[in-house]
């Protein structure tokens, strides 16, 4: 099994550091995202990360 | 967690299919490895682009949700601002002696006279005599849903569902304005 899927796995099974691992990973995307108009939105931004620890939840690997 | 080790690596080579007809164990081996490495690597195509494809719909509902809550004025607010420029005579409402002023609210449209805003304007007009009559008596006058059935002489759910299918119709029409 390779690190990314170990990562993930613990992530989804409630490993804190794996899930910070995880989020530090998908950062870049979405700060990118936040920037809307060429504007940063921190609601967005805090949306987002929502998002994404929820697909991290959801996700079946 | 290394960086480098995240890096989304291109699928195996087709070399390794290439190497198939050599029969060799070694080669082989390299080619299961091969493609347990091609299987880990697309969960992590498959978790990048589930990720990706939920944060751009969420960043989409967002800005939506957002724009949506920017831009419509709120009928409630709307109707605090101006809604006291007319006064009902409840009481003789009840005792069945309408006064003069209830008449003209019932029959011509005051709301229509009091929106300032053009679209909504537009949008209450697009609706039919009756939900522009039960809006009137609902918001400009605080009258009870049962009253107004009374009235109008229809069922208190009635006038209910037909005052809050009128305002979700004005919502709609001031969304389709406005997008």
């Amino acid at each position: 099994m390779n690190e990314f899927k170990r990562t993930l796995l613990k992530a989804q099974l409630g490993d804190k550091k794996a899930a910070e691992q995880m989020v530090e990973l998908y950062k870049g995307l979405i700060i990118k995202e936040s920037i809307v108009d060429g504007v940063f939105d921190e609601d967005l931004m805090q949306y987002l990360y929502q998002v994404l620890l929820n697909a991290i939840r959801t996700f079946r690997v | 967690m290394d960086r480098a080790s995240n890096r989304i690596r291109a699928p195996p080579s087709s070399s390794a299919s290439r190497q198939t007809t050599k029969g060799d164990k070694k080669v082989n081996t390299e080619i299961k490895n091969g493609q347990a490495s091609c299987n880990e690597d697309e969960v992590h195509y498959r978790f990048t682009a589930y990720v990706v494809t939920a944060i751009r719909r969420s960043k989409m509902r967002y800005l939506v949700k957002k724009r949506k809550h920017e831009s419509l004025l709120s009928l409630d607010q709307l109707l605090e601002e101006n809604g006291d420029q007319v006064q009902l005579d409840v009481d003789a409402f009840a005792d069945g002696t309408y006064s003069a002023e209830f008449q003209e609210i019932f029959e011509t449209g005051v709301l229509e006279e009091i929106i300032g805003n053009d679209s909504l304007l537009a949008a209450v007009l697009k609706l039919s005599d009756r939900e522009r009559k039960i809006l009137n008596l609902r918001l400009l006058q605080n009258m009870k849903h049962e009253e107004i059935g009374d009235l109008l002489g229809i069922k208190k759910a009635t006038a209910e569902k037909c005052y809050q299918r009128a305002l979700a119709k004005l919502r709609n029409y001031l969304e389709e304005g406005l997008f």
